[in-house]
């Protein structure tokens, strides 16, 4: 199995550059725990992941205080899913 | 005080309105046999403290939707069990219960413990299984708040089983659009997850007149 690429993204790409939305809402345990985030900034373009993520971005929780990076699928300027990171060492794997 | 019993044929309260029947603290006893009867004793008769049965819990629950608010905001409503398991607990306080009463051989704390409800002295929230859950208390009793219509087709879809994906698909939104939707119903309602929300969309009926 390949190791997946991260490319680092210019600071000059917006948001938009990327989605048409840039709030997405985040699904966990067992889906049943619905987290709203709004993404502040692509940082990589994500390259051969075995999961699928083609990106990852800055993001803050968009109805309380705090934030994360996310890992995210987008296809056709939309998010089809997203993984928050949790720590320095998480891949992105579940 | 004065009580409303609200007895059914499942668990009958029968040995409790005994009790209650043969004690100076208990000034009227209303016992209903009825959805429709509970409503109009609680419309028309001071009542301090409604009592229902384990298997009346989610009959009573629907009632309260029908009630004043004028009437909900005084009474203190107990659940009173042979059986007062943690799930039964845990039910009570997410429907809005002060207390759970069990019923036992041993008689003498039955009316204390109701002057205790309904004095605020003792609830349901103390519970040390309660308190553990972080739960808010009378979650599911609510009527849902929605924004517009198209939260209205999601949740209908969510109610009967269908995940994100399929609700979307269904409805011609993106998977996001739906999960952003689902996040805002949750979050102003004062819910905790997509179940809570699907229970709720599907508890959300009135009671007919002749239940």
């Amino acid at each position: 199995m390949n190791l997946p690429h991260y490319v680092l993204l210019s600071e000059a790409t917006s948001v938009d550059d990327f989605v048409d939305d840039a709030m997405f809402t985040d699904v966990t345990k067992d889906g049943e725990i619905y987290t709203t985030y709004r993404i502040v900034r692509f940082t990589h373009e994500v390259q051969e992941h075995h999961e699928g993520w083609t990106h990852l971005a800055n993001v803050t929780l968009v109805h309380s205080e705090g934030i994360a990076v996310a890992f995210l699928r987008v296809r056709n300027r939309i998010i089809e899913d997203s993984r928050i990171r949790t720590h320095s060492g998480d891949t992105g794997a579940s | 005080m004065n009580v409303l019993v609200c007895n059914d044929h499942a668990e009958p309260l029968d040995s409790l309105i005994a009790v209650l029947e043969n004690d100076d603290a208990v000034a009227s006893i209303n016992v209903a046999n009825t959805g429709r009867q509970v409503i109009d004793t609680l419309h028309s008769r001071p009542v301090d403290v409604s009592i229902s049965s384990g298997t009346g819990l989610d009959f009573n629950r629907m009632l309260q939707r029908h009630l004043d608010p004028s009437v909900t905001s005084t009474l203190t409503r107990v659940v009173a069990t042979k059986t007062p398991t943690v799930p039964l607990l845990v039910k009570a306080h997410q429907f809005g219960f002060n207390n759970v009463l069990a019923l036992t051989e041993h008689t003498d704390h039955i009316i204390p413990t109701l002057q205790r409800s309904i004095s605020g002295e003792e609830s349901i929230t103390d519970h040390p299984t309660v308190k553990a859950l972080h739960l808010t208390p009378g979650a599911l009793t609510r009527n849902i708040s929605i924004e517009d219509h198209k939260d209205q087709h999601v949740i209908e879809l969510m109610g009967v089983g269908l995940p994100d994906h399929e609700i979307a698909e269904a409805l011609g939104l993106s998977i996001q659009t739906v999960r952003n939707r689902i996040a805002n119903i949750i979050r102003i309602n004062h819910l905790s997850n997509r179940t809570q929300l699907a229970l709720l969309q599907n508890t959300n009926w009135q009671i007919p007149d002749f239940a």
